[in-house]
Order: structure tokens, then C-alpha cells, then sequence
């Protein structure tokens, strides 16, 4: 049985589709058969991220009304094994989607995948509930700034009251996932900390995400960022990856890098 | 497609839209025991407790206990009595009366009848208060339910209501979140969010809290915002009380 990752936030520009992008990759590439699903109908944006979107011919939205087999509409990804891509349509709306409709799928990737990881759309409302409603695990992507963390705040109270688990009297296990964390404007006391976040969310912290020009750069070329291992904001998210799936990884990019002597003469970018 | 046994037993489920839906609950209703029908001996003594607590009164629903009149009163008496309770902001949502004539009274009243809730039959008299020590008095008094325990986060735009006992939360209360009772409200975790307690009118609620962060306090109505709350207290343990008409904060 598949276990079902919503990645969501309340807010929208936080960085959502950019980890879900790398958290299905990284997911794929330590071996778990994985796909990715873009919920945000209308705004379809995760299969440019992944670079893929020249070979949309079915979406989402077409299996949902049975106008195209799941094996149709499914993206295999050419870069990593295991990796499959499920694209939101960009013609119609979030009320092209229901719940009965969403499970049916779901349960038909829950057959052959390990891991359904939903790319969520920003707000609370009908498209953002669908995302969440059917998951196990929640991935709550948030900026360290207060209008984010409190949205964030809004979507973990959601997830606790709307979603199928909470119907059933379960949980849905939570995650926190801080991106576009930038050490040296903590420091001057222009961002929340992660312990502010920490203290604020209280739930556990799967991973800092250090704010990076790789990010722009990746995004743009359709490559995950996770793929960049030589940049520290892939690493980041291989670090959360690595923790997810249990594994003990201390938190990196937390504090100020001190500049070498030589980085300092030529200039070179963390 | 393969799914259609599971998909079709899902739409079956979901598109049946239901209109409505019976449940079970408790609320607290209190009961106005009578000792005369007398509404021009009765008017003043309930005038002046309603003057005593005006919040209690803001459309209160009341049963009126008719078990403890010398005699059974008549149609109209009973009326000018109905009559009074609701100029006084009372509302009568039912009767408790002699069984006999309780259904009767109830369908010409429009009111619900009451008369058999208790098992003790009408004619072992001194059983009949005895039973259930948990009927609420017609003192201003609280309904005394087991108080509410919350022991998950209450987060931003959730709201907590103890309706007749009070509140206790072993988690943190979210800016943007509200939690209100009917009695006092306890906070074991930082309170962000707003906390509103004795909200059916009980001045004497309290709110106690380990870090006082919150948005606004208030004790039946009387309130205090954040921007109060930083000069005084902030991120302090406290308690709230009303002394008066002055809600304080004193230090736990």
C-alpha cells in the first residue's frame, strides 16, 4: 500500500511545487517507485519544474472523467527511474476535481507505487482540501516569516479537522519543511529563526532549506534542485529525504558560513 | 476501468447529500422550579435576581418545573406565567408537570414536555430530586459538566467552546485561534490566540495560562487586548480575573 504525502502551505510562493519536485525525486532515486501529483488545476506549474512539460498530452482532470487511462495520462521521467509525473490541466478549474474521483485514482497508483506525493495549491479552500484530504503524511512548506507560519498554522489545524484520517480519528503525521532560510538575515533579526518557527508550528522539523540561487536556476531549467549535489540547498533537501525516511541526519545550514580566505579573494558562491 | 465496483459504492456514498442529521447532545438547560403561580408575588423576587445577572437572563432557555405548586395551576395562570419568563428574557422551552396533565398542557403550550425524565415515579416524592444530582439548580450557577480537555495544538482559525464547563488545554493556542467556556479556561502551552471565558455571563471564570501571548482575554465580556496584555503580563504565567467591572491579571 502507497503511502500518500501531501506537500502544502497555506501560502502560496513558499516553495511547494520547487519540494515536491525534490522530494518525489529523492524518493526515487533511493529505489521507491514514485509519483508525483500536480494538484493545482489551472495553475499547472510541476511538470515545468520537472521539465516535462512538452509531453503532456493527458492530465489529471481527463483521468479523473475517464477520458484517458491513468497509463496515458502518467509522465515517466526521463532523467530519474521510479519517478512518474501525474500533470494538473491548465484549461480548467479546481471544481473539475471531486473527492470520489481523486480517491479512485488514488487508490489505482496505490496498487504499483510506494510513495503518491501531492503537490498541493495555495489557500484552504476546495483544491487544497482535496490535496490533503486522502493523505497520511503532510510535508508543511514555510518561510520564516510570520504571515507564512501562520498560514501554516491554518493548514496543520485543516489537516487535523477535514482530512479522511481526522474523519476516522487518526492523525496525519506532520512535517515541517522551512525553506528560503537565509542564516545571516536571522542574524540581524530580519527573519524567525528556526526555533522560532519550531516553537510557534510545534511539530517536528524535517528540514531547513537554505535560500539559494540553485533554486531560480533549477526551477528554469526544469531540473529538480535535488539533482544539483553541489549545491547546498540539494543537498538540503537530500538531508530531508535521508530523514524522512528515518534516517539521523544533523540539520546543516543553519548558521552563518564563515568565508574561507580564498573564497573571500575569488568570490565564489556558497 | 477496473475500479468501477469501489468507485461506484464511493459516489453512492458522497453524492447522497443528506439534509439533515440527528445527534445527540447535552446542553445545558436549566430549570425554573416553581413554588407559587402567583405571577405578582413571583415578578419582583425574578426581576431582581435577573438584575443580578442580566447575562444569565439573555434568553436563558428554562423548564418550568410545575411539580412543586400546592396546586395545579390553570391554562391561563400558566400562561401569564409564560408570559413573565419571557418578558424577563427567559425562554421556556419546556414543562415539568403533574404526568397527567403535562401532555395536554405541552400540546396547547406548544411546549416540550419534560414530565417523565426522571425514572423515580411521581409518587415516591423525596426520590425525586435526589437522582440526579447533576440537574443544575435555578441558582446563576454554571451547569457543573466534567470540564473539556484539549491536548492537541489548537490551531489558527479553530475555534474550542466548553458550553457549560470549563476548558483545559495541554497545548499551545495558535495566534488566530479562539477558545472560549463557560467556565474558567486553562492553558498549559503558550496562549497566542484569543480566550474568552465565562461567555454565558459567569463573572466569576477565570483564565489561567503558563505564557500569556494571547491576542485578547475577556470574562463574560469584559476583555483585554494584546496591546494591554505586553504592558502587563506578556509571556508571563498568569491568571485573569474580573474584580468588578475591572478584568486584572495577577501573576501565577
Amino acid at each position: 500500500m502507497a503511502e500518500i504525502i501531501v506537500v502544502t502551505s497555506g501560502k502560496g510562493g513558499v516553495g511547494k511545487t520547487t519540494s515536491s519536485a525534490a522530494i518525489g525525486t529523492g524518493l526515487a532515486l533511493r529505489g521507491f517507485k514514485t509519483v508525483l501529483i500536480d494538484f493545482d488545476v489551472g495553475l499547472r506549474n510541476l511538470d515545468l519544474i520537472m521539465g516535462c512539460e512538452r509531453r503532456v498530452v493527458y492530465d489529471f482532470v481527463n483521468v479523473i472523467n475517464k477520458e484517458a487511462t491513468l497509463n496515458q495520462a502518467l509522465i515517466r521521467d526521463k532523467r530519474t527511474e521510479n519517478l512518474y509525473i501525474l500533470p494538473a490541466s491548465q484549461t480548467r478549474d479546481k471544481d473539475a476535481l471531486s473527492v470520489e474521483g481523486v480517491e479512485a485514482v488514488l487508490n489505482e497508483l496505490a496498487e504499483s507505487f510506494d510513495y503518491i506525493v501531492c503537490d498541493s495549491p495555495a489557500g484552504i479552500e476546495k483544491g487544497a482540501q482535496l490535496a490533503l484530504y486522502f493523505a497520511d503524511t503532510a510535508v508543511v512548506v514555510t518561510n520564516p516569516e510570520v504571515s507564512s507560519v501562520r498560514d501554516s498554522d491554518r493548514i496543520l489545524g485543516v489537516l487535523q479537522s477535514k482530512s479522511r484520517k481526522a474523519e476516522q480519528g487518526e492523525t496525519v503525521k506532520e512535517h515541517l519543511l522551512l525553506t528560503r532560510y537565509s542564516p545571516s538575515r536571522v542574524d540581524a533579526g530580519e527573519m524567525l529563526s528556526v526555533d522560532d518557527v519550531k516553537e510557534i508550528l510545534a511539530i517536528p522539523l524535517l528540514g531547513v532549506i537554505p535560500e539559494s540561487e540553485a533554486v531560480l536556476k533549477a526551477s528554469n531549467q526544469g531540473v529538480p534542485v535535488i539533482m544539483d549535489g553541489d549545491s547546498d540547498a540539494g543537498q538540503a533537501y537530500d538531508d530531508a529525504i535521508a530523514r524522512f525516511l528515518g534516517e539521523d541526519r544533523e540539520h546543516r545550514f543553519l548558521n552563518v558560513e564563515r568565508k574561507g580566505f580564498l573564497s573571500r579573494v575569488f568570490g565564489r558562491k556558497g | 476501468m477496473s475500479k468501477t465496483t469501489p468507485m461506484a459504492q464511493a459516489v453512492n456514498q458522497e453524492s447522497e447529500t443528506r439534509c439533515f442529521q440527528f445527534k445527540s447532545t447535552r446542553a445545558a438547560l436549566n430549570e425554573l422550579i416553581l413554588t407559587t403561580s402567583d405571577t405578582q408575588l413571583l415578578k419582583p423576587q425574578l426581576a431582581a435576581h435577573a438584575a443580578r445577572v442580566p447575562m444569565l437572563f439573555s434568553n436563558m432557555p428554562v423548564i418550568l418545573n410545575l411539580q412543586q405548586l400546592p396546586s395545579a395551576p390553570t391554562l391561563e395562570a400558566l400562561q401569564s406565567l409564560l408570559a413573565l419568563c419571557r418578558e424577563l428574557s427567559l425562554v421556556p422551552v419546556g414543562l415539568k408537570a403533574a404526568p397527567e396533565s403535562a401532555t395536554e398542557l405541552c400540546t396547547t403550550l406548544q411546549l416540550a414536555d419534560f414530565s417523565h425524565q426522571r425514572r423515580s415515579t411521581r409518587d415516591s416524592e423525596p426520590a425525586k430530586t435526589a437522582p440526579e444530582p447533576a440537574e443544575p439548580a435555578p441558582a446563576p450557577q454554571p451547569a457543573t459538566a466534567a470540564a473539556k480537555v484539549i491536548t492537541t495544538p489548537v490551531r489558527s482559525g479553530q475555534q474550542v467552546y466548553a458550553r457549560g464547563s470549563d476548558l483545559v488545554i495541554l497545548a499551545p493556542v495558535s495566534a488566530g485561534a479562539e477558545v472560549m467556556a463557560d467556565g474558567h479556561i486553562h492553558v498549559y502551552g503558550p496562549l497566542r490566540g484569543r480566550a474568552m471565558a465565562g461567555v454565558n455571563g459567569n463573572t466569576d471564570a477565570r483564565i489561567f495560562c503558563q505564557s500569556m501571548e494571547a491576542e485578547l482575554i475577556s470574562i463574560a465580556g469584559y476583555f483585554k487586548t494584546s496591546e494591554d496584555l505586553h504592558a502587563e503580563c506578556w509571556q508571563q504565567p498568569i491568571q485573569a480575573l474580573l474584580r468588578g467591572s475591572r478584568l486584572d491579571t495577577v501573576s501565577l
